[in-house]
């Protein structure tokens, strides 16, 4: 739940583009054949028609129920890509940021620093421009 | 970025160290291609594992700590899962599966 949270919020690759191989025609938009395609994922990520209200705010009792649980279109979630080229390494990420979260959980109790400046950078991840402060503490 | 990673490339061939670049350079070396082709598998594979398998999950964890840290709702709710399933151990297999609070496998999308 917190991962797919953070995932939904911060996905590191922030688009998908697509080349059209043919003329398309989706709805009222016609793609016109070798035009680049890109689907914005944060957008579609924290759009409140699809989230809900709360789509801004960190809640990852959104996912208790799932993917499809947590919005009305669940194939728009999509931190790992989507279709034939996604991503080869999602179970493997997904097992190593459970091991890392657990174990530093576990260990130490941690709160954000005052010195912390919000600024999500989008350079070829999108990643806290200044780093991310914490206060940590053993525990 | 090409020319970085070459860059890499060219040091750790001056080096006898057992690393993940190291096994990619010999698996191009084995492949008997032209040094065209040994460049771009050398770099290709060199984005893939440092880039796609690294940088990504690396953010992935620092956005979580950040979260994590603004919310010590969820931190707690996070701890007392991982002490109860795992009891002060490193986490082994099943215990990465009965942690659902930290995240669950019920990837359920289209693409899968």
């Amino acid at each position: 739940m917190v991962i797919h949270e953070s995932l939904r919020l911060y996905p590191p690759v922030c688009v998908i583009s697509r080349e059209a191989l043919q003329d398309m025609k989706f709805g009222d938009i016609f793609v016109p054949k070798g035009v680049n395609v890109w689907t914005l994922i944060v957008t579609l990520h924290q759009d409140p028609e699809i989230w809900g209200s709360d789509a801004d705010k960190f809640n990852p009792e959104r996912f208790a129920n799932g993917v499809s649980g947590a919005c009305k279109h669940p194939h728009v979630y999509m931190p790992f890509g989507v279709g034939p080229r996604t991503c080869l390494g999602q179970h493997f990420a997904m097992a190593e940021l459970k091991i890392l979260i657990a174990t530093i959980v576990s260990n130490f109790s941690f709160t954000i620093s005052p010195k912390y400046i919000h600024a999500p950078a989008l350079w070829l991840v999108i990643e806290p421009e200044h780093g991310v402060n914490l206060l940590i503490k053993k525990l | 970025m090409r020319a970085l990673i070459l860059k890499e490339v060219k040091e750790e061939k001056e080096q006898t160290s057992k690393d993940l670049l190291e096994i990619i350079l010999k698996g191009a070396k084995d492949s008997e291609t032209s040094k065209a082709e040994m460049d771009r598998f050398v770099v290709d594979n060199c984005k893939n594992i440092y880039l796609a398998g690294y940088e990504t999950t690396s953010v992935t964890a620092t956005w979580t700590m950040m979260l994590l840290g603004s919310n010590p709702e969820w931190q707690d709710r996070v701890r007392a899962e991982v002490l109860e399933v795992c009891g002060g151990q490193m986490p082994d297999a099943g215990m990465v599966r009965r942690m659902k609070t930290v995240s669950a496998f019920f990837y359920a999308s289209p693409s899968d």
